[in-house]
């Protein structure tokens, strides 16, 4: 069966994001400081930019392969969506603890900065890794 | 002791065939949600909300019990 508009939207965030995600902390982690330097901001901002482009490109891209009949959200789209949703806010919880025990006991905000990204980014992780299953799994 | 689990099952499949092999998509256009989810429902994946389930048995004119029955299996 073909995927419908919200799974597929789903593997473009995923696979985004691990990929943009994953090379970004790849080059910023090794050259660790205590304070987040300016080389990372402007990495982490164009990033953070070619992620918007590649997810409104996308967007576009699957809504013109849609039929404009049928509706790219259903009852059964927002019963995953939230199941999903549910998920990445563990992560998010627990993203926050580890963010505060870093500015307890780590110098500087780099560690603060990126436990706290690294906990938004997983979560999504989660967040479309839910939904893609349930799409496929059924519930 | 098997585990009782509790299912959905439908005839959507017999019903859209008796009904001039109507495509899962034109189902989907006149009850008002995506191909994926009739796909769903079909395959016993998915358990509809009440009001989709009256609107898929309005749109096949028959009763709710037509279209959906209450199973409950055991698994061992």
């Amino acid at each position: 069966m073909k995927n419908g508009f919200k799974e597929n939207l789903q593997w473009v965030t995923l696979i985004s994001i691990a990929g943009i995600y994953g090379y970004y902390f790849a080059k910023v982690t090794p050259s660790a400081g205590p304070d987040v330097s300016a080389e990372d901001i402007v990495l982490f901002t164009t990033m953070l930019v070619l992620l918007i482009v590649i997810h409104i490109v996308g967007a576009i891209v699957l809504i013109s392969m849609e039929r404009f009949k049928e509706p790219l959200l259903d009852e059964r789209d927002k019963l995953i969506n939230l199941k999903g949703g549910r998920n990445a806010s563990y992560v998010l919880a627990l993203g926050a603890c580890v963010g505060i025990a870093c500015a307890f006991f780590l110098e500087g905000n780099f560690w603060v900065m990126h436990a706290l990204l690294a906990s938004m980014v997983l979560a999504q992780l989660l967040e479309s890794a839910t939904q893609i299953f349930h799409y496929r799994k059924g519930f | 002791m098997g585990k009782a689990v509790c299912n959905i099952v439908n005839n959507i499949r017999t019903l859209r065939f008796n009904h001039g092999e109507m495509t899962q998509s034109e189902l989907a256009d006149k009850v008002g949600v995506t191909r994926q989810t009739i796909y769903a429902i079909e395959k016993n994946k998915y358990s509809p909300s009440l009001e989709v389930a009256f609107r898929i048995a309005q749109e096949f004119a028959v009763s709710l019990e037509d279209v959906f029955q209450y199973q409950k299996k055991v698994q061992v």
